[in-house]
């Protein structure tokens, strides 16, 4: 999960519950990184967000899929008292203050984080005099920190896939391309860009060769002036920056074998939540699925050889699991 | 490298009445499968080998499953352990339209697992088909093969061996290709039959036959026939070359008379053709030896290094060192090798139906699908015999022979393929070719068929001049006017160049044209005409004419 995730819409009526959650869910992700005790706070958060209207007690919220004793609780305790001593104990807490600020630098995770702190880098000022202990993508996270943080818009994330199709189009018209994310589940803000290419020359079976498309790709698009930075480059990822109005953007390209483009997207598009729902009924089908194969399980339970998937629909329809467009994925 | 041989059959899961699981041992019968009962979650089979074997290779025949999943265990402990991870056989389309349920799938080395490395004498395969409810699913035939019994299969053992060690893949010793052992001997049985040479069924052919009616033969001269055969295909060599590969073959078979023997020599034309052979190859001594022992009449020759040169290959469902083994001799006779099927390529060799060349064969229109037997007995036999004989399909296996054979040897004259296979797919296309395939041979036949241009089309007296500069060599050929009195329609819906054709059969054998309400017969390839009581098909013309009579209307 991207620490930019666009934030949790303020109209929705738990929205306060919501938040605390999330925070909640960010400090057992970040300081004391346990991932099942963030999921089951943001799959608790996800549920509220989705109730509709307003929770009115622990016993209420407890109903719902996902929220059990201790959540339903500390729902009462937020109710009563306005607060919760958990979060106040964690936002008092140096340790969990100083590592949340860290984490805000793109490419700094908790455990970078925690060993910044260790060593005394306590915030971010601190940070930018210490960039020696940092590798070139956290140097050029913390260069355009505010930049990442800014939310970026539909409209221009719809101008970066213009260039990207045009320019791709332009060199090759078999190129396809797909910019994942919240974008595609139809959100107004997102916090990257991740675009997937893929071409039809090059399948899974063939990753072995050398493959430069990627670079060329890349090339391109800095002639353009598209992109502005490169964080890393390999033959299957890009990560960089991009730029088209005044705001540096964070851009990921990802390019896929042709027979794995579509479960790269299913799985980009996410949301995570929802791909994990997905992957769960895949087992339950006697399937397992991941961004990039579908594979049918044996019967002794080991995965088999990948399917075929010319669409995303195919990959519904062999899961047996009813098509979702991507705007119905943002559980 | 050689199929394992199964010993039983320990258990399976269920069976239909009417589809055994012994059926999948029967790779030879692609009609007879396995199939579990209605409704099963899973159908499983469980298998012993004679001994304990390591799995190379395994070839399974689909029966409306979806997956397969093999697993090898031994008869001494009730473990199994993975050998072939859940496998697709039939996409989920394929599955929800019941397209392609018998697809065949090769799985070789890189496809198994480590278990491949050992030996095991059980195997169970395990099939699925969750996609349609109800379904009796299963498979037609599974192969397990091995490369570890060296023993049956000395690499210098004799082809004909070999190819019965391939046994399960549906090789079947042609019966016929044995009666030629000696070169030449069913052409001497030709001419016992009659004085003058059976013509090969080609529409160039009767028309000179009809030709050759017209005019009186005259003494001949063995040189005037030495030139012919050289001098033809490098005329024809320019004409062609800006031409592709495959394009309209041409034959024409003339018959001379030679100090008493009635030697039978075809002048090719082929347009494929890019080397002609020089008259001298050592490779050919034992051929030419062959030859004068039997002191038949010579058939059609060639150098043996070229008896295929028009030919161009895909292999499907061999495996090395047989494979290897097969292309190499075919290379030696001049046939050139192409790793995946194209538009140039003219012959698949494939081991048995519904591979996936099988299939993008026929999606093609190509239909030139031969077993492995037709290179062994053309190398073997140093002749080249029609492919029909040795095709894959039965179906194509009836249809009548339509090159001649040709075998190796010094003298240079050769002949091969003649126009009419392309016609006789234009004029039966394969059920399982599409129309668009179908109408796409025929277009290929239309469009680039420069020769055609030349000779074809403009009169009855279109054979190339430097044949008919020759033609007072030419014996009267045998013609019947089976057709006489009869009154024929061609349909509009026939292809330009089939019409043409049958317009010459009807001729030569002095039936005539009419309308199509007076007619005796109409001729078409449209289904709706068939239905009417008196169409025929070009074939059927065809057919008359091989059989010298007028054949019962189907």
């Amino acid at each position: 999960m991207s620490k930019r995730k666009a934030p949790s819409d303020s109209t929705n009526p738990n929205h306060d519950f919501c938040e605390f959650l999330t925070e909640l869910a960010d400090y057992e992700k970040n300081v004391t990184r346990n991932i099942y005790k963030c999921s089951a706070y943001r799959k608790a958060a996800s549920a509220l967000a989705k109730y509709g209207k307003r929770i009115k007690s622990g016993e209420e919220a407890q109903k719902l899929d996902g929220i059990g004793d201790k959540i339903s609780k500390k729902i009462d305790e937020f109710l009563g008292t306005g607060k919760l001593k958990k979060l106040d104990n964690i936002r008092n807490d140096e340790a969990s203050v100083s590592i949340k600020e860290l984490t805000r630098v793109s490419g700094i995770g908790p455990a970078k984080a925690k060993e910044l702190y260790d060593l005394g880098i306590t915030n971010i000022d601190i940070l930018l005099k210490h960039q020696d202990k940092l590798n070139h993508h956290q140097i050029i996270g913390l260069k355009y920190l505010n930049d990442f943080e800014e939310k970026i818009p539909r409209s221009e994330v719809i101008k970066v896939e213009k260039i990207i199709k045009k320019t791709l189009h332009d060199l090759d018209p078999k190129y396809e391309v797909t910019i994942c994310g919240s974008f595609r589940r139809g959100k107004e803000f997102s916090g990257d860009i991740d675009t997937l290419i893929s071409h039809p020359s090059f399948m899974s079976h063939d990753t072995k060769k050398k493959s430069n498309k990627l670079q060329v790709v890349v090339d391109i698009l800095k002639k353009n002036n598209l992109i502005t930075e490169t964080i890393s480059l390999g033959d299957a990822k890009f990560m960089g920056v991009c730029k088209v109005d005044s705001v540096s953007r964070r851009l990921d390209i990802r390019l896929n074998p042709y027979d794995q483009f579509y479960c790269a997207v299913l799985y980009f598009t996410g949301s995570d939540l929802f791909n994990k729902q997905m992957r769960d009924h895949a087992l339950h089908q006697g399937f397992t699925l991941n961004e990039y194969t579908l594979r049918p399980m044996g019967c002794t339970g080991i995965p088999g050889e990948p399917v075929e998937i010319n669409s995303e629909e195919d990959i519904f329809d062999y899961l047996d699991y009813p098509y979702k467009k991507p705007e119905e994925r943002n559980i | 490298m050689g199929p394992i041989p199964v010993d039983r059959i320990i258990s399976i899961s269920s069976e239909d009445q009417a589809h055994k699981a012994e059926n999948i041992l029967n790779v030879s019968d692609s009609h007879q499968t396995w199939r579990c009962k209605s409704g099963e979650k899973q159908a499983t089979v469980i298998l012993q080998f004679l001994k304990p074997s390591v799995i190379s290779s395994i070839d399974v025949g689909n029966d409306n499953s979806a997956f397969v999943e093999i697993f090898v265990g031994k008869s001494t402990s009730d473990e199994f352990q993975v050998l072939l991870v859940t496998s697709s056989l039939m996409t989920l389309h394929e599955c929800k339209n019941g397209l392609n349920v018998n697809k065949v799938r090769f799985f070789d080395t890189d496809h198994l697992s480590s278990a491949s490395k050992e030996s095991w004498d059980r195997v169970k395969i395990v099939c699925t088909q969750p996609y349609i409810k109800q379904s009796k699913y299963g498979l037609s035939f599974v192969t397990f093969h091995s490369k570890d019994i060296p023993e049956d299969i000395p690499q210098k053992e004799p082809i004909q061996s070999q190819s019965i060690q391939l046994g399960s893949f549906t090789l079947r010793n042609d019966d016929d290709s044995d009666n030629i052992s000696s070169v030449g001997r069913l052409f001497s049985m030709r001419n016992e039959n009659k004085d003058v040479v059976r013509m090969p069924d080609s529409p160039v052919n009767r028309l000179l036959a009809i030709h050759k009616k017209n005019l009186e033969t005259a003494k001949l001269k063995n040189e005037n026939s030495t030139n012919i055969n050289i001098q033809t295909p490098l005329t024809n060599k320019k004409i062609s070359k800006s031409s592709k590969d495959s394009v309209k073959l041409k034959n024409f078979d003339l018959n001379i008379k030679k100090k008493n023997t009635v030697t039978m020599e075809a002048v090719k034309n082929k347009v494929t053709k890019k080397k002609e052979s020089s008259p001298s190859s050592l490779k050919l001594e034992p051929s030419r030896k062959k030859i004068k022992l039997i002191k038949n009449p010579l058939p059609v020759t060639k150098p043996f290094s070229e008896l295929l040169n028009n030919v161009v290959f895909v292999m499907s469902g061999y495996e090395n060192p047989y494979r290897s083994n097969i292309r190499s001799k075919a290379l030696e006779m001049g046939a050139r090798y192409k790793h995946n099927w194209d538009l140039s390529c003219t012959h698949l060799i494939c081991a048995f139906i519904n591979t996936p060349k099988y299939r993008e064969c026929k999606r093609q229109g190509a239909y030139r699908i031969v077993k492995s037997d037709w290179i062994d007995k053309c190398h073997s036999n140093k002749c080249r015999f029609p492919w029909r004989r040795y095709a894959l399909d039965k179906l194509e296996q009836n249809k009548p022979e339509s090159e001649d054979e040709i075998c190796a040897s010094t003298n240079s004259v050769e002949t091969d393929d003649s126009d009419d296979e392309w016609n006789s797919t234009s004029a039966k296309p394969v059920p399982s070719t599409s129309q668009t395939n179908y109408s796409s041979v025929i277009e290929k036949n239309t469009t680039i068929s420069p020769y055609d241009l030349d000779t074809d089309i403009d009169s009855d007296l279109d054979v190339p001049k430097d044949i008919l500069a020759d033609e007072s060599i030419l014996p009267l050929p045998f013609l019947d006017s089976i057709f006489r009195n009869c009154l024929f329609y061609l349909s509009s819906s026939l292809n330009p160049l089939l019409k043409q054709e049958c317009n010459r059969y009807i001729i030569a054998l002095e039936g005539k044209l009419s309308e199509k309400d007076k007619c005796d017969y109409v001729v078409s390839t449209d289904a709706n005409d068939l239905q009417i009581k008196n169409s025929v098909t070009p074939q059927w013309i065809r057919d008359c004419y091989d059989a010298r009579k007028i054949l019962p209307l189907k």
